[in-house]
């Protein structure tokens, strides 16, 4: 089992994801996967427990560019498609999952199986979740 | 069990979709389920090999508008949202798998159990893979 590293400054969505803006209901920093802990509220996914594990998402970019949003920003969020800004431990055609550490993605299960995306390079994670551990 | 009847001339992605540039890492006709055979490069997705079951989507179009690629020629792939160019057996409402044939879609599961689409009508797959065998 290996994280994955997140290089938050040079996260970027690629052309043609799916973004959508909620509000951080958490420290959040880009690139990590996030679920919704309250109505268009998102804080980072835990795949330690079943509701914190359904991610629908990473955090790509906050209003004034930076590389982290605290609680009551905004965050905007890639729901699906290809997102740039990851090095260790990404690798094409590897399936990736939401880790028992808050914000971690890995290329093991955590303890609710998600699957955040799936390795397209070295540095591309293309976000397809699906929600594997239901209850 | 049935294989879809694939038309290459007439695969379109439709509005909506998301679509990424690859390389092809092999022979492709258009409309067939690729997976990932090295970084950023794709081949037919085949059912029979864990690895090459994770399909990412289906290739949809060359820069010059042909029908096929060859290994070392770019090609267009819809990762998510719907694709004309269907025909026998395509049909609403059903789930639409990897086959054990590289790059055939079928309507029953393969050796290894990859869903790549539902579909919408008599021509039109959603493409949505979900990697059901992971090992």
């Amino acid at each position: 089992m290996a994280d994955v590293t997140i290089v938050a400054a040079d996260v970027r969505p690629l052309e043609g994801c799916i973004i959508r803006r909620f509000t951080s209901g958490d420290t959040i920093g880009m690139g990590q996967p996030v679920y919704l802990s309250a109505a268009d509220t998102v804080s980072l996914a835990d795949g330690s427990a079943v509701t914190t594990s359904f991610a629908i998402g990473v955090a790509v970019a906050t209003p004034d560019g930076g590389s982290s949003a605290v609680s009551g920003e905004a965050v905007d969020v890639v729901i699906a498609g290809p997102v740039a800004g990851y090095s260790t431990g990404m690798a094409y055609n590897t399936l990736f999952y939401v880790d028992n550490d808050a914000g971690v993605i890995a290329d093991a299960t955590g303890t609710a199986r998600t699957i955040i995306g799936i390795g397209l390079s070295a540095s591309v994670l293309h976000v397809h979740p699906i929600w594997v551990t239901l209850t | 069990m049935a294989d879809i009847t694939i038309v290459a001339a007439d695969v379109r992605p439709l509005n909506g979709c998301i679509i990424r540039r690859f390389t092809a890492g092999g022979a492709i006709t258009m409309g067939m389920p690729v997976a990932l055979s090295a970084a950023d490069t794709v081949v037919p997705a085949d059912a029979t090999d864990c690895t090459l079951s994770f399909a990412i989507g289906v290739a949809v179009a060359t820069p010059d508008g042909g029908t096929t690629v060859v290994s070392g020629e770019a090609v267009d792939v819809v990762l998510e949202g719907p694709v004309a160019g269907y025909s026998t057996n395509m049909a609403h409402n059903i789930m639409l798998f990897v086959d054990d044939d590289a790059g055939v879609i079928c309507t029953t599961a393969g050796a290894k159990d990859t869903v790549i689409g539902i579909g919408l009508s008599t021509s039109v797959m959603y493409v949505h893979p979900i990697w059901i065998n992971l090992t």
